[in-house]
């Protein structure tokens, strides 16, 4: 079992998670709403992967309304310990939908669904994850 | 005269780390090796270890280009805190930043980026489900 640490010193803060696209460090914050897991496209470019034409576009359902998102089978994608490889991600320009934020995406359910037991202690304000089962 | 170095590992792999630091042990000239607890770990102030050349810290990279992203290789980081680095490239805007960074990331050693400024309060992605395929 592995222990993480993170802080939720103000009541904007989110549990952001060290990962890493081939093996490039990006910051996710862990969102159990989110059906799938999101990184910001200009991450995705930043680290090589190109927007091709012919990618299909998938519709997002969030808060702030419908948003098109393409999928993208990353390389190498590693988060808590857990390394995966062709783990597909959704993405969409973060800059155009007017997001800035700490962090570069949200790890969502399809990277637990199956696979991990997930522990938060909100006191200690620490993330237990037992591995690949 | 003793001097103490502190290394900072990129991940965790405990195997090959464990492995580095028996080497290390095992050298002739080494005094001792010790590996810090999570506790201990929050205690070192990595940011007085061994300078490098165009090494800045964070602040200090604050101040010089503030409200901006910021590349920078030979990341300094503790736990997921990133204490500084060596200045790479900085932009006012992220895609910019993502367009131009692409090669430096190939072409520089423990890369990563940040926002030297304030991010707004309530900046939430709030994707809740993908609802076509």
């Amino acid at each position: 079992m592995k222990k993480y640490s993170f802080s939720l010193a103000t009541d904007e803060d989110l549990i952001i998670i060290d990962s890493f696209i081939d093996d490039y460090p990006i910051r996710l914050a862990i969102d159990t709403a989110a059906t799938h897991t999101v990184i910001d496209w200009n991450m995705l470019m930043m680290v090589g992967y190109i927007p091709q034409n012919g990618r299909e576009w998938l519709q997002l359902e969030t808060s702030n309304g419908i948003i098109e998102a393409q999928l993208f089978p990353l390389n190498h994608f590693e988060s808590l310990d857990d390394k995966r490889q062709n783990f597909s991600v959704l993405s969409y320009d973060f800059i155009s939908k007017g997001i800035l934020s700490p962090y570069d995406g949200i790890l969502g359910l399809d990277f637990f669904r199956g696979r991990h037991i997930l522990s938060i202690d909100f006191i200690r304000e620490k993330l237990w994850i037992n591995g690949n089962l | 005269m003793s001097t103490t170095y502190a290394i900072q590992f990129k991940k965790s792999e405990p195997q090959r780390i464990q492995k580095l630091l028996d080497y290390v042990q095992s050298l002739d000239f080494v005094q001792s090796v010790r590996a810090f607890s999570e506790e201990e770990e929050d205690a070192v102030d990595l940011s007085i270890s061994a300078s490098v050349e165009g090494y800045f810290s964070t602040e200090e990279i604050k101040q010089m280009y503030p409200n901006e992203w910021v590349l920078i290789a030979n990341t300094r980081k503790n736990g997921s805190q990133i204490l500084g680095g060596k200045i790479l490239l900085h932009e006012a805007d992220k895609r910019v930043l993502a367009i131009k960074g692409k090669d430096l990331i190939r072409q520089n050693p423990n890369v990563s980026h940040f926002y030297t400024g304030e991010f707004p309060v309530k900046a939430h992605i709030g994707l809740l489900r993908k609802i076509s395929k």
